[in-house]
């Protein structure tokens, strides 16, 4: 039978087992070597990945901060496109011989999230790219002209050296049957002081028949036969005006423009009025790549903090296509390598 | 008469274009139905993440706002099953259908795996086998391991039903061999109590003096170490406090001494269901909801698979150089957003396999 002395001593030994234990954890934690040794190596790689690397010469580059577990403190992603096809979805894209974007979430401290392509802008620094026919079939055909009644469709657009001509369906209103009347336009394309692309229609003609005096003749202007309500894309009497920074699908754009011009390969655009901004690939990265350095990326809902990313193609010998919209399915056809210092190696097909 | 023919048709054409004007047609936001479609796939697939956080009828739950960044749910939930979990070095133990819950000790941290002193792991059901050599690995280079420790050479055999326990201890200036087996039982829910049956100090068997004497093992000898510590006679075993960081929390339901080691089976009052694997497995560490960080890539409702690179064997993971083995390995991303890591075993690891 238990005494009162034992119930006593019994209620108490617990807890001073357990005060005894962490009197003792507390003394040798201190003490054991291969607890220090991982410390030690977890805070010298630690300030490896969180060393400040943000591209020199970025235009506008905001300041950092120190760095938390969950953000690096760098708002802006930069990344180097060299030989890529950067497609945006739906066959529109661009073809890129080299250029510079920064990526900028719209909201303060957030990732640069690719799913939402809501919420970054896409920031062009400098480089060339090139649009070609086919894309900018896409361009209008998918998204500038894809809503209820649109005045045009099935764009087929042509590009020349120097001419781009335009074949699509003028639909007429259901007044008059809404029946689409065949009509081809060709013109030339600048650069206005808005950095604005301009498509000057010189030739309009309809069921094969010029028209562009007779409709100037009865005061008759583009707007007023195909007013397109699409932003981004404005009629001026006898011109198109196209904002590069609205008249794509999202995520929006934003840079200017320093020259365009017309090819037998497509419109040519070239960004370089930023100053020349710097990144540090590695050695390795040569051929068809992207380059992602700095800021925070999130992709398949991991965030990359202070990312050093290397995209290439799985088959060296080809050409990098980028698919944003689609870069799930496309990165998941792929496969990635992680480095103890934090670089990421993706090869997608 | 050819060019007012044209004139008179391209008149009565460009009239007709001239109506189409007025059609106006209705102005789209700004949205095509191609980002639309991108903008509502991605809703889809953020309800799906945060889904993640449900296993069976075990909601881990959100203890602040969720964000781009943060989940707002304070623990991640790790499945393992027939794998090898180690620490460092030979520490380590087999799990078998383990559940544990990681939960970060800062308010607001991700799981920082990189950091084992940063979070804290509860076990909360399934079955660990600690093998005697995980357990005399554990007490020589990590529990006895200070100045002044008592203890040294320590050798834990596991036999059916019974834990051997032999090395040296300190008295009076010497060293002595020593020697103590006996059955385990579970105290308090959370240590393991080993009374020892057979004592021998320095080739001499012990026991019957000891009782004879009244004198209990305690006035012998001091033992007082991480999750060890002897109290009269018996010797208290806490297994979560006996292993290096991340600190262990488990309420035992079961204990079995056998060949193969000390079996420990725990149970929690909510289990939570194992989730329906990224890729068929049967050896595999899943890491599930809240937010987990390796190295520099933060998963926020992570869902992860970490599985041998080497096809057809079971996963050997090591903690504090985890990242050897990821380095020697590959990533492969699921469209659903999941993350397959592949990770060359710890026992497979050269000299030589690490950063890139």
């Amino acid at each position: 039978m238990m005494t009162e002395t034992h119930r006593r001593g019994r209620a108490l030994a617990f807890p001073a087992l357990v005060l005894a234990f962490v009197l003792g954890c507390n003394r040798v934690c201190a003490e054991s070597p291969e607890i220090a040794r991982q410390h030690a190596n977890y805070l010298a790689a630690k300030q490896i990945w969180e060393e400040k690397r943000l591209p020199r010469n970025l235009a506008n580059a905001p300041k950092a901060e120190d760095a938390t577990p969950r953000a690096s403190g760098m708002a802006r992603t930069t990344l180097l496109l060299n030989d890529v096809d950067f497609h945006i979805t739906s066959g529109i894209g661009f073809s890129i011989g080299r250029l510079v974007i920064s990526m900028e979430p719209k909201s303060p401290g957030a990732p640069i999230n690719f799913d939402h392509v809501e919420n970054f802008i896409i920031r062009l620094q400098q480089g060339d790219v090139t649009i070609h026919a086919d894309a900018l079939n896409a361009l209008f055909n998918k998204h500038v002209l894809a809503y209820k009644g649109a005045p045009m469709r099935k764009m087929k657009l042509k590009t020349l050296e120097s001419e781009l001509g335009a074949d699509a369906d003028l639909v007429l209103t259901e007044a008059l049957g809404g029946i689409a009347v065949p009509t081809s336009l060709s013109g030339s394309v600048r650069l206005s002081h808005e950095n604005k692309i301009v498509y000057d229609v010189k030739r309009i003609s309809a069921l094969g028949v010029p028209v562009r005096s007779v409709m100037e003749a009865l005061g008759l202007t583009l707007p007023k036969v195909a007013n397109i309500r699409r932003p981004g894309v404005t009629m001026r009497d006898f011109s198109i005006e196209m904002n590069h920074r609205k008249m794509f699908p999202l995520p929006e754009l934003d840079g200017n423009i320093s020259s365009v011009s017309l090819h037998a390969d497509g419109l040519h655009l070239t960004f370089g009025d930023a100053p020349k901004a710097e990144l540090d690939p590695p050695d390795f990265l040569k051929g068809s790549y992207i380059w992602v350095q700095a800021g925070d990326p999130k992709f398949f809902g991991s965030i990359v903090l202070n990312a050093r990313i290397a995209m290439l193609p799985a088959d060296q010998k080809k050409r990098l296509r980028f698919d944003l919209y689609g870069y799930r399915k496309q990165l998941a056809a792929g496969e990635a390598t992680l480095s103890e210092d934090g670089l990421l190696i993706v090869r997608v097909p | 008469m050819h060019g007012a023919y044209c004139a008179t048709v391209g008149g009565l054409i460009a009239l007709g274009l001239a109506v189409t004007g007025c059609s106006g047609g209705s102005l789209d936001e700004g949205l095509s139905h191609i980002v639309k479609a991108k903008l509502e796939e991605t809703q889809a697939i953020e309800r799906r993440e945060r889904a993640r956080n449900i296993h069976g009828s075990y909601t881990s739950k959100r203890s602040r706002s969720e964000s781009e960044r943060d989940s707002g749910v304070n623990e991640t939930l790790m499945f393992m099953n027939n794998a090898y979990l180690r620490t460092f070095g030979k520490i380590g133990y087999q799990a078998e259908k383990l559940v544990v819950s990681a939960r970060p000790r800062a308010s607001g941290a991700p799981v920082i795996i990189d950091d084992p002193q940063s979070f804290d792991l509860v076990v909360l059901s399934g079955r660990v086998i600690v093998s005697g050599e995980a357990l005399s690995e554990l007490m020589n280079v990590h529990v006895f391991n200070f100045e002044g420790s008592p203890l040294r050479n320590v050798r834990v055999e596991t036999k059916p039903d019974v834990l051997v326990l032999s090395g040296e201890m300190h008295r009076r200036g010497k060293w002595a061999p020593f020697s103590m087996e006996g059955a385990l039982s579970i105290s308090e829910g959370v240590a393991l109590a080993l009374t020892p049956t057979k004592t021998v100090i320095s080739g001499q068997a012990a026991n019957a003096l000891l009782e004879a004497a009244n004198v209990d093992l305690d006035e012998l000898i001091s033992l007082r170490a991480p999750g060890v510590l002897l109290t009269k006679s018996t010797i208290y075993l806490r297994p979560g406090e006996m292993f290096p960081p991340p600190a262990l929390g488990l309420t035992l339901k079961s204990v079995k001494v056998e060949e193969r080691g000390l079996v420990l089976e725990a149970e929690g009052a909510r289990v939570p269901a194992f989730p329906e694997l990224l890729t068929p497995s049967d050896s595999f560490i899943v890491m599930r909801g809240g937010d987990a960080k390796f190295m520099n890539m933060m998963s926020v409702n992570v869902f992860t698979q970490i599985m041998s690179s080497t096809p057809g064997k079971p996963l050997d993971f090591c903690l504090y150089d985890y990242r050897k083995q990821i380095a020697a390995g590959r990533l492969k991303f699921t469209q659903e957003g999941g993350v397959l890591v592949y990770v060359k075993n710890y026992n497979e690891l050269k000299v030589g396999d690490a950063t890139r």
